[in-house]
């Protein structure tokens, strides 16, 4: 990540009276995977559509390989987009659909057809020059779009949930490819995507967006491991919230009271004894028994109220005191300390696990 | 969507179908056996079958009505007719296509104020009787002293108020589910928006285009209302000039006439119909 590739300073997107992006900033590098994670509505498409110069951004700038491209229409950004439902030219074949970019761009030329050929056999479809886009399954229409994009050379790649259309099989398929054809490249690339586990295998980098907004951006696992929001945490993979106030502060851990249970948990930003704050714990951070007494802090008992059994992992629902319901996840292996319902058991994380999170 | 299309329907249905069918092609049948008699006057069934109407429309045989205004020759009224309704039809349906794409593509793709009192404004001339659009005009030009009273460029107005709409209603069909991604994609890969609506938009409503093209030469063509009061005296269209023969004459000429008329749609209905183009004109044809 030697200089930027893209960099979006505070954009704004108003569309009437919707705010749809309020302040974007985020600077994504060379060669980087980066995504934008979020739900329908958070704004990662209109971001995604101001890139590519579909939309205008109401204010805030909008940098390309060190050019102000803010004001560019999207024929002169020089950038390759796949579209949600590929937008294959269906009257076209898929040697055209190919050559549109180089043959609008240069007019028809010599290198047309190698170029054609080549990226063709870049995205395993070589001999498919004279199929039309019909005759052709969803996966494949997937890699014409992404050959399409590529063979103009763009400095930038934009993918639009290239993979929500394809069947399940399909999709985890595809996920590797397009990860392994884009290292390969060394193309910048922005993924938009409402699928956690797309943006966790794919990217470098995650920026989260929710209302317009991005809640955290950084790397998947920081963004796993060290969510900075109640949103990002409940978003991304699954989580126990327990709502509950700071009673003590020791160096980078809280203690915090949940009713009359108390935990630990790391503290990421400041909070003052005395706050309502919110403990974020992983399932599969939760361990029960003897396990749990081996904790550098007393782990209250719990009383385990159900148990289901889902092959690799074992999920526990556990009450702790005052009415705390926390769920842990075990992994089934052969060694593992069995628990029957309604035993009642030590149930803890270890400290650097848990974290307190404020908003 | 029953996997045997048409089967599924009740028999009093079919039976509606095939009379309401008969309706609309017996006439057609009559026009052509009158056109074809061997007789000497307008009427049904034909005294015996021969070309000799047909050849004198063309002004090839005995029976020709030479034109009144003279130097013309041996072309008969009829064939300056048919071809000045030709020339109207093709010049309407030009300028029809040029302003009902434009219109349908603002109408489909933008939301502004009052746009759906425009849409029913653009389309209101199928909805009016062609008298009353007529009759507006002839005294709107009267009275605008553009010099559009009786002259080509008036009629020609006129005949592109009332085409105008079918191409709209073609071509908005194909903008319907259009897929704006694909413009959206061929800009992204370097094409301007004019490169954009040429190598991508135009061809995909090509279908609306061509069914709005078919629908407003057969209008105009055929026009008879607003073309009597725009009607200029140098030129008659064909329906007028049949009409006149009508009056003050009882050889089958018209008859012969019409079958070139009917031959003229039939071609054309062939040569693009094809395609299943009509079916944008339903408004449930693909794109």
């Amino acid at each position: 990540m030697s200089h930027a590739g893209l960099e979006l300073a505070d954009v704004h997107k108003r569309y009437h009276a919707v705010q749809a992006v309020r302040g974007v900033s985020l600077t994504v590098g060379q060669g980087e995977f980066f995504s934008l994670l979020g739900p329908s509505g958070c704004g990662k498409t209109t971001t995604l559509r101001m890139i590519a110069g579909f939309a205008q951004p109401s204010s805030g700038r909008i940098v390309l390989d060190g050019q102000d491209i803010t004001a560019l229409p999207p024929e002169k950004r020089n950038l390759g987009m796949v579209f949600q439902n590929y937008a294959i030219f269906p009257h076209m074949r898929v040697f055209d659909n190919i050559a549109f970019g180089l043959q609008v761009r240069k007019g028809e030329s010599a290198s047309t057809a190698q170029k054609v050929k080549a990226s063709l056999e870049q995205v395993g479809l070589a001999g498919y020059e004279d199929r039309y886009p019909r005759q052709l399954s969803g996966g494949e229409q997937q890699r014409v779009a992404l050959a399409r994009a590529l063979v103009v050379e763009p400095k930038l790649l934009l993918l639009d949930e290239p993979l929500s259309a394809l069947d399940k099989r399909l999709r985890e398929e595809m996920k590797y490819w397009i990860k392994d054809l884009q290292s390969r490249l060394g193309i910048t690339t922005v993924y938009v995507t409402h699928d956690q586990s797309e943006a966790m295998t794919l990217s470098d980098r995650i920026a989260v967006m929710n209302k317009g907004r991005v809640e955290q951006l950084g790397p998947p696992r920081e963004i796993y491991e060290q969510p900075a929001t109640r949103f990002v945490s409940g978003f991304i993979g699954e989580s126990n919230m327990l709502e509950g106030r700071v009673t003590a502060l020791e160096g980078q851990q809280a203690v915090v009271a949940l009713g009359d249970t108390q935990v630990r948990a790391r503290v990421l930003r400041p909070v003052q004894v005395g706050q309502s704050v919110t403990v974020m714990v992983r399932p599969e951070n939760v361990v029960l028994g003897a396990a749990a007494g081996t904790l550098a802090w007393p782990a209250p008992i719990g009383q385990i109220i159900g148990e289901i059994y889902q092959g690799a992992i074992i999920r526990y629902e556990i009450q702790l005191p005052g009415n705390v319901k926390l769920i842990a996840e075990s992994h089934n292996t052969s060694e593992r300390e069995v628990f029957p319902v309604r035993a009642n058991v030590p149930a803890g994380w270890s400290a650097d696990s848990g974290v307190v999170l404020i908003e | 969507m029953s996997e045997e299309r048409g089967l599924g329907m009740p028999v009093v249905f079919r039976f509606g179908a095939i009379v309401a069918l008969s309706f609309l092609i017996v006439p057609m049948l009559i026009i052509v056996l009158a056109g074809l008699t061997a007789g000497g006057y307008l009427k049904f069934p034909p005294e015996g079958l021969s070309l000799r109407w047909v050849l004198a429309f063309l002004g090839l045989g005995p029976g020709s009505y030479v034109a009144s205004t003279g130097a013309a020759g041996a072309t008969t009224v009829f064939i300056r007719a048919f071809g000045f309704s030709f020339l109207l039809a093709a010049l309407s349906t030009l300028a029809s296509l040029a302003l009902g794409t434009m219109a349908a593509l603002t109408l489909t793709r933008h939301d502004f104020p009052g746009r759906a009192f425009i849409q029913s404004f653009f389309l209101s001339p199928l909805m009016l009787p062609g008298i009353v659009i007529g009759l507006a005009l002839f005294i709107f030009y009267r009275a605008a002293g553009l010099g559009l009273s009786r002259s080509f460029t008036g009629l020609l107005i006129g005949h592109i108020i009332i085409c105008t709409p079918f191409v709209i209603r073609t071509v908005s069909a194909s903008l319907y589910n259009f897929d704006l991604s694909l413009e959206e994609a061929a800009r992204s890969l370097g094409a301007s928006p004019l490169q954009t609506f040429r190598q991508i938009t135009l061809p995909l409503i090509m279908p609306g285009i061509t069914a709005g093209s078919i629908f407003s030469f057969i209008v105009s063509f055929g026009q008879f209302d607003v073309t009597v009061f725009l009607a200029i005296p140098e030129q008659q269209t064909l329906p007028l000039t049949i009409f006149d023969h009508l009056r003050f004459h009882s050889d089958p000429i018209p008859a012969a006439a019409g079958i070139f008329a009917i031959v003229l749609v039939i071609v054309s209905l062939l040569v693009t119909a094809r395609s299943g183009d009509l079916k944008a004109f339903a408004g449930f044809g693909k794109t």
